[in-house]
């Protein structure tokens, strides 16, 4: 409970307009501790962790495992709070965190295409390909290597898609059709365009996403651990 | 076609349906078939993460070992005993353009694992989707000169790459790494099926290889191919079929002329179709770029791109030599226009602060003091013969002088081809002349970041270097005239003249130096720059006025040419034919606001020192004096003297130094 009252102390000291978010984040701070890092191994494309999370962490490599998203820097262990809410993703800083050039104190909002700076040299790229998604991406900018050789990192709102159409969230350009994963009460699930034996017809499927599993077809593969 | 198929066959192609599809989509894509996933362990030690991609003899992987060092690990079907003891040879290669080999592994009979080091970046090709018309040159330069030290140290080490393309390139943090050395001799040679080659590389292939001649040439044709491509975003031989790009590689020419001038023939000569007239080395490959390779094998030195000039250029067929535009259609006028610029260049030719560019200096000045009295009616009498010639030479022809029509493409016939992926359009260059306009107006923006500071003690020092050469000036001219004029220096006219001179001379070009230094980070507003000088000169005026009635300067006694006829007292600017304060305002407000003297001060002017200039302020002082009746030649003097002083009391950015091209921006090309 230590940390909780470190947290809120933290949150304290935000000005009467970020109050609002205290509520939310005191719902999710039981959450935040027992998130451990799942990962979606995309073959040809890249790794990236599937923080699924209303709050996600980060910080630096010698942060405790219950820290989802962990940078190879001389980062403290939380540098930042990740919050997201319907739609909308906001940054809490908890050590030096600068958005888009500027120190920042305060929760603040994220809008697609900004630049994150934590530390001294930490650069992430913030993007969000589709608005009503909810699903942001953190891509490192600066030359540094996420922990647990992910290539970068999903903030999952209700979905999230996977292609070679520009408004994906992770592009792999060498596809032929969307993936689309999507919340479904507390599953996650997977629509996919499917084929028949004879390679012409194509039906769309759906089914419940796996850890652990592998997902197949043409010309793709990826495995969810 | 016979040749056709043993340039196929000795690569181990099978020519199957797949080499007959659209090749923009073989080019690029590989045909992923991963068998193994997250969390298998084909190897003792390694737990696979992702697939990477498909090499060009199986699947590559990424695993992390049980310690956690981040591997590739590239799978290898056949047995491979003999080769795997040759290529030993390429595990103990090290350079930092190079994918690093950590080990061979034979797990079993049938299959044989070789790890490498893991690039946590894009490959080459994938930089180039992102960028389909090329990159920036910069750029290309920064990538092309790794990937050739990469390559040299290879040769150096007596291996031929043999399938050099932009899948085989990785990029890390601006590194470049080349993978899948070495291997491809051992591999290549007892490959039967062809399974998973991809066809790709039909792009990127020598045309000798067909009959089966592996040297380093290939290399430097695959390079030559993949620095076309850099700067195009598109191979030079593309097809329909691989047969067509074959016999594209066999015969075809490539596209040259899309290419800045120094590439042009570095590409050409990369993809001469005869290899030995190829480029020997691939250092030779560099030299023409600006780039050589240092001891450690590192690609170095600065990129020749920004000063075209200096590379001569073996081009076969080489662009028609661009003639000076015609600055005036009027041909006397053109004529005294190319005199003056010829003039200039020979003045420039001399080399600047030499002995002899002082000596020209002091020449001119000397023949305008001497001489300038003479020759200034002759002007102004040409003059005012000229502009009633213009008048009747523009009603007579000028108007149906033809009107200048700016081609900027010829249109380009458009193919439309059905179910086919979108043509690519022929790229506009990606260079273009940088004007001496937008150069300055560049700088100027930059010079806008100059701190105040800096600019005072900029402004401070070309003062004191004025007055000084001033000071120097103004001695060699008493030396001159004592020798001239024996009976004149000693009289106090003289000393009083000379002292006013000096002083209004000084004084007009702190002025101007001020306002050049104030006006140099800003666009110019000419109009009110003019109105500011004028005003300037209003108050020079009055001040001239003062001092001439201080040091009592018998104005009537030296003036040497006299315009003023003795009887008359012009309108109250004279008084008993010596100038009184009217005529000190009007000449030196006159003489400020029509001519635009900042621009001999700024620091952005085209030339250091321009003779032409100081023609020009003298001229137009000439022409004030016809209005003003001031008396010559000290106003003469005294307006060369301020033109001078300036220039050179002024720094200047050199713009001969300034970079010829620019790139063009994606924006721009739409709008031509």
């Amino acid at each position: 409970m230590r940390r909780n009252g470190e947290i809120r102390s933290a949150t304290m000291k935000l000005p009467s307009k970020s109050r609002f978010w205290l509520r939310l984040r005191a719902n999710a701070t039981r959450n935040v501790m027992m998130s451990s890092q799942s990962v979606l191994w995309i073959d040809g494309v890249g790794g990236y962790a599937m923080c699924d999370r209303e709050t996600t962490i980060i910080g630096g490599a010698s942060a405790a495992a219950d820290v989802p998203l962990r940078l190879m820097s001389d980062l403290p262990s939380k540098t930042a709070i990740f919050h997201h809410q319907g739609q909308d993703h906001l940054i809490e800083p908890i050590h030096s965190v600068w958005l888009n050039g500027q120190e920042i104190r305060t929760t603040s909002l994220l809008s697609s295409g900004d630049r994150i700076r934590l530390g001294s040299s930490v650069e992430l790229a913030f993007s969000q390909p589709t608005q009503l998604s909810g699903t942001a991406v953190l891509m490192l900018r600066s030359g540094h290597r996420w922990r647990g050789a992910i290539d970068g990192a999903l903030l999952l709102g209700h979905s999230c898609l996977i292609g070679p159409s520009p408004t994906a969230h992770v592009c792999c350009r060498h596809w032929e059709k969307d993936i689309v994963l999507f919340r479904h009460r507390d599953q996650w699930m997977v629509r996919r365009d499917e084929y028949t034996e004879d390679g012409s017809i194509r039906t769309a499927s759906t089914h419940p996403l796996k850890l652990g599993e592998r997902i197949q077809g043409q010309g793709y593969s990826m495995t969810w651990l | 076609m016979a040749i056709m198929q043993q340039w196929i066959r000795p690569m181990g192609w099978k020519k199957t349906e797949s080499l007959n599809r659209h090749p923009n989509l073989d080019r690029r894509v590989p045909n992923m078939g991963f068998k193994l996933a997250a969390g298998d362990k084909p190897l003792n030690g390694y737990v696979i993460r992702r697939g990477l991609g498909m090499g060009g003899f199986g699947e590559v992987y990424f695993a992390v070992s049980d310690s956690g060092k981040e591997v590739a690990l590239k799978r290898i079907h056949r047995n491979l005993d003999v080769e795997v003891r040759g290529a030993s040879h390429c595990l103990n290669l090290r350079h930092p353009n190079l994918v690093g080999l950590y080990d061979i592994r034979q797990e079993d009979a049938e299959q044989a694992w070789i790890v490498m080091e893991y690039i946590a970046g894009e490959s080459l090709m994938d930089r180039l989707d992102r960028n389909p018309t090329g990159l920036p040159t910069s750029e290309v330069l920064q990538l092309f000169g790794q990937m050739a030290a990469g390559v040299q140290y290879l040769h150096e080490q007596g291996i031929v790459h043999r399938d050099l393309k932009p899948a085989n390139v990785f990029i890390e943090n601006d590194w470049i790494k080349i993978g899948d050395y070495g291997l491809s001799k051992f591999i290549s040679a007892s490959r039967r099926g062809g399974q998973t080659e991809s066809v790709g590389t039909f792009h990127y292939m020598a045309p000798e290889i067909g009959k089966g001649e592996y040297g380093k040439e290939i290399d430097i044709y695959s390079l030559g191919i993949m620095l076309y491509e850099l700067l195009t975003g598109k191979v030079p031989f593309e097809g329909e079929s691989s047969q067509e790009i074959i016999l594209k590689h066999l015969t075809a020419d490539p596209d040259v002329s899309i290419l800045p001038l120094p590439f042009r023939s570095v590409v050409l000569k990369a993809l001469a179709k005869d290899p030995s007239q190829r480029y020997s080395s691939v250092s030779a490959m560099l030299e023409p770029l600006g780039i050589s390779i240092d001891k450690n094998g590192m690609a170095t030195g600065h990129p020749v791109i920004q000063n075209p000039n200096t590379t001569h250029s073996p081009t076969p067929n080489p662009s028609p030599r661009v003639a000076t535009p015609q600055r005036y259609r009027e041909p006397i006028a053109n004529f005294v226009a190319d005199a003056l610029t010829e003039l200039q260049k020979q003045f420039n030719r001399i080399p600047y602060g030499s002995a002899a560019q002082a000596l020209a200096i002091i020449g001119s000045i000397l023949f305008l003091v001497f001489f300038g009295p003479a020759i200034i009616p002759f002007i102004v009498m040409a003059f005012f013969l000229y502009v009633p010639y213009y008048f009747i030479w523009y009603f007579l022809a000028g108007q149906y002088y033809p009107p200048t029509i700016r081609v900027s493409h010829p249109l380009q016939p458009v193919r439309y081809v059905k179910n086919a992926p979108p043509a690519v359009r022929p790229q506009p260059p990606r260079m273009r002349p940088l004007s001496f306009q937008e150069w300055q107006a560049n700088q100027r923006n930059e010079l806008a970041n100059k701190p105040f500071a800096n600019r005072w003690r900029e402004w401070t020092g070309s003062t004191l270097l004025a007055s000084s050469i001033l000071g120097v000036l103004t001695l060699a001219g008493y030396l001159v005239s004592l020798a001239a004029y024996p009976a004149w220096p000693g009289t106090t006219s003289f000393i009083a003249i000379g002292v006013w001179t000096s002083a209004m001379t000084l004084l007009s070009t702190w002025t101007i130096l001020f306002f050049a230094k104030r006006w140099e980070n800003r666009a110019e507003d000419s109009l009110i720059y003019r109105f500011v000088m004028l005003t300037c000169g209003l108050a020079l005026g009055g001040i001239g006025w003062g001092l001439s009635e201080f040091l009592m300067v018998p104005w009537d006694s030296i003036t040497v040419i006299r315009v003023v006829p003795k009887s008359l007292d012009w309108s109250g600017f004279y008084n008993n034919r010596n100038p009184s304060w009217p005529a000190f305002v009007a000449y030196f407000g006159l003489l400020l606001g029509s001519i635009r003297w900042w621009r001999q001060g700024d620091v952005l002017r085209r030339y250091r020192f321009s003779i032409f200039s100081i023609l020009w302020s003298v001229m137009v002082a000439a022409l004030v004096c016809c209005v003003v009746y001031f008396p010559t030649p000290w106003c003469l003097i005294l307006a060369g003297a301020t033109s001078a002083l300036t220039q050179m009391a002024t720094q200047s950015l050199d713009s001969r130094q300034r970079p010829r091209f620019v790139e063009v921006n994606v924006g721009e090309g739409k709008t031509t």
